[in-house]
């Protein structure tokens, strides 16, 4: 008896480990790292595809190159459905279920907010693609990397527009997201800091609101402002500036129309939605479609151009890059442990879409940041003008216009 | 300032009227088949949908892509009722409200991800139905749909009302939301009043959703807020009160507006439901619901 069943636990050894053997073998061939973005409701999934191509690309590319480390990258890619729990699972389920060894990505802040802290719990790399909040890397966490545009720096590029355009009054509309109020805070330092004589204030809206007319209206009737920006992403802004247009509040001789969220730069989906509301809109962005780009960048644009028959906006190239940043510490590393990759990061320096990307390793919102990740103020001037050919207002050195304003 | 008040309440009105029709439908539906309707706001959706498809790829006129928005989703509005609804009251269910709280749930969230699934996460505009922003008087000026959704949301309601308390089916209608029992042992065909009903709420959404369409975009979950507004109307009108949906979709959309500047916009989602359990303490079924009773 004894015997048979000691026989019996041996072939069950033999065949569980048979049948175990690829799969082990399999996970040892191949780098799995992860990818994160809203794909769904009530994230913004619009935004969120288009930084997932970026993400998906760069791993292409590196495959078609030889792999990474002589094994094939794989993208884990989870919805995190602009829900900060929701993105927080997410994270721990690419660590602890599919043993990823770094993840890049992100769209939403405040879900950014809640990722890095599983992040920082398991050491693992994060190399965030678009979500803007300074909190996130003045936290100071040594896991986390950011090659996307910060709002401070957004805030101050529109705040030195302001001054030299001598607008006075600014009032601005922002999403109930840390994105939104933190870009409003910002702005607010960033006047107080430059010594700007502007007056500025702020009201914030629910993402998800469709009607703003009655806020339009106190703002055209009651604070009559030279400026309006707008912090409030897709499709909620797009709504924003169609009603602000419709009440005949701004786009207009008196009043400015600021989207700090660049959702205007994807042109065919921006003049589909606005039709002419979107004429004289001045949008602050990333990314210049008109400004040369790294060899990489042209490349990674025409890609885009070819497959979808338009411009792309700042995500796909955003994605591209922080991927990138993650895949170059690999490679410097030369292993997928955790810590070795970490400290990889910091010493990163690789040519990406858009510039030269490097990380600082001061204290505060430069923690871990591209400092010198190119921003843009852009202004359409013609209905159905394509993102490339918008005017360049900031900075200095690349504009080719002043601001335009209608009749 | 009087011009100022004028302005945000005829807005709040407009947007009431809107409300009021996304409502209706929700409200015919429960009134006569007990059913709350999870889908509602996807009907609107595909209304919108719908409205896109004729105006643009087929080039037809808004005017008539609306009534043909209408029809499409009322036939899949019945469709729905007859395949997935219909075993609710034809059968020995168990638990029938569990089931088609689950099924329209479950069917709200298969229809969202099927739109993002084919036609894609970008916004759409149909064809507008009364192209450019238009002088109302002062310094107001609101777009042409808004003022043309608001007229013909205002005559489709009139004549859902014509309909209920004027005609035949109507009475009908009734019949079969105060017991269908009774309405059967008359001669009406209870399943048939459920068809109709589906089919009507399914045309009312659309209604909404394509006149919308222009002026709030067309996308896969474009249906979630207003459907959400319309669960409040329906409870703070009355569970099953047609007059009690039009007059709270009205006092909702002008609260709202109201609400919006005189205390913060940031909250205006907020004081639908903060009026809802104002009036829920005082009247518990709504501002024109009957007191239910229990055996």
């Amino acid at each position: 008896m004894q015997r048979i069943t000691t026989g019996k636990t041996l072939a069950t050894m033999v065949v569980a480990g048979a049948l175990a053997f690829p799969a082990m073998s399999a996970a040892q061939d191949v780098i799995k790292i992860g990818g994160v973005a809203p794909l769904s409701s009530p994230g913004s999934y619009q935004q969120g595809r288009e930084l997932v191509l970026g993400l998906q690309w760069a791993v292409d590319d590196v495959n078609a190159a030889g792999g990474l480390l002589g094994k094939k990258v794989v993208l884990i890619i989870e919805d995190t459905e602009g829900k900060p729990p929701t993105g927080a699972l997410a994270i721990e389920k690419l660590i602890t279920k599919d043993k990823v060894v770094g993840v890049a990505g992100e769209y939403h802040s405040s879900v950014c907010t809640a990722e890095i802290e599983v992040f920082r719990q398991h050491g693992i790399p994060f190399v965030i693609g678009s979500c803007w909040s300074d909190t996130l890397t003045e936290a100071g966490y040594a896991e986390i990397y950011r090659t996307s545009v910060y709002s401070s720096k957004l805030a101050e590029n529109m705040v030195a527009l302001m001054m030299a355009n001598g607008i006075k009054k600014v009032v601005a509309l922002v999403e109930d997201t840390d994105y939104g109020i933190g870009i409003a805070e910002n702005i607010k330092k960033s006047i107080e800091k430059l010594g700007a004589k502007t007056s500025f204030k702020y009201e914030v809206v629910e993402k998800t609101s469709k009607d703003f007319v009655p806020i339009l209206l106190k703002y055209k009737t009651q604070e009559k402002p030279d400026m309006i920006i707008t912090a409030v992403t897709q499709p909620g802004g797009f709504l924003v500036l169609k009603q602000a247009h419709e009440i005949r509040f701004a786009p207009s001789k008196n009043t400015l129309y600021l989207d700090a969220t660049c959702t205007a730069q994807n042109d065919k989906v921006f003049w589909e939605a606005v039709k002419g509301a979107g004429k004289y809109v001045l949008m602050s962005c990333p990314y210049s479609p008109s400004v040369q780009l790294t060899p990489l960048g042209e490349k990674i644009k025409q890609r885009y151009v070819k497959e979808f028959d338009r411009q792309p906006n700042y995500l796909p190239l955003q994605g591209y890059d922080a991927m990138l940043a993650l895949i170059t510490a690999i490679k410097m590393a030369g292993s997928t442990d955790r810590k070795a990759i970490v400290a990889a990061l910091a010493d990163v320096q690789v040519a990406g879409t858009r510039g030269d990307i490097k990380f600082e390793k001061e204290s505060g919102v430069w923690h871990n940041q591209w400092k010198d990740v190119p921003t843009f103020i852009f202004q359409y001037s013609e209905q159905d003008q394509s993102a490339g050919d918008a005017n360049i207002l900031f900075p200095p050195r690349f504009a080719n216009s002043e601001i335009i304003r209608p009749n | 300032m009087g011009v100022y008040l004028v302005s945000q309440l005829l807005n709040g009105l407009i947007f009431g009227l809107i409300y009021c029709l996304i409502a209706l439908g929700l409200t015919v539906v429960f009134s006569i088949m007990r059913v709350i309707n999870f889908a509602h706001g996807e009907f609107f959706m595909l209304g919108g949908y719908a409205l896109y498809l004729f105006t643009v790829p087929l080039g037809l006129p808004p005017i008539v892509g609306l009534p043909l928005s209408m029809a499409t989703v009322c036939a899949f509005g019945v469709l729905v009722e007859r395949s997935l609804l219909r075993p609710i009251y034809t059968t020995r269910m168990e638990r029938p409200e569990e089931y088609a709280i689950i099924l329209t749930f479950g069917l709200a969230l298969f229809l969202q991800n099927a739109a993002l699934w084919s036609l894609g996460a970008y916004e759409y505009t149909p064809m507008s139905f009364w192209e450019g922003s238009k002088h109302v008087f002062g310094d107001l000026y609101l777009s042409g749909d808004r003022l043309f959704a608001a007229g013909m949301a205002a005559l489709i309601i009139a004549a859902t009302l014509l309909i209920v308390y004027r005609t035949w089916l109507g009475h009908a209608l009734m019949a079969a939301s105060q017991s269908q029992v009774g309405a059967s042992v008359v001669g009406i065909s209870v399943v048939r009043m459920n068809a109709v009903a589906m089919g009507l709420a399914g045309m009312l959404a659309a209604a909404a959703g394509s006149l919308l369409g222009p002026i709030f975009l067309i996308y896969p979950d474009v249906g979630t807020v207003p459907v959400i507004k319309a669960f409040v109307i329906i409870v703070l009108g009355g569970m099953g009160s047609i007059p009690g949906a039009v007059i709270a979709a009205i006092l909702l959309g002008v609260i709202e507006s109201l609400g919006s500047i005189y205390i913060s916009v940031a909250y205006r989602d907020v004081y639908s439901f903060l009026v809802l359990i104002l009036v829920l303490v005082v009247r518990p079924h709504g501002i024109f619901g009957q007191r239910e009773r229990r055996a």
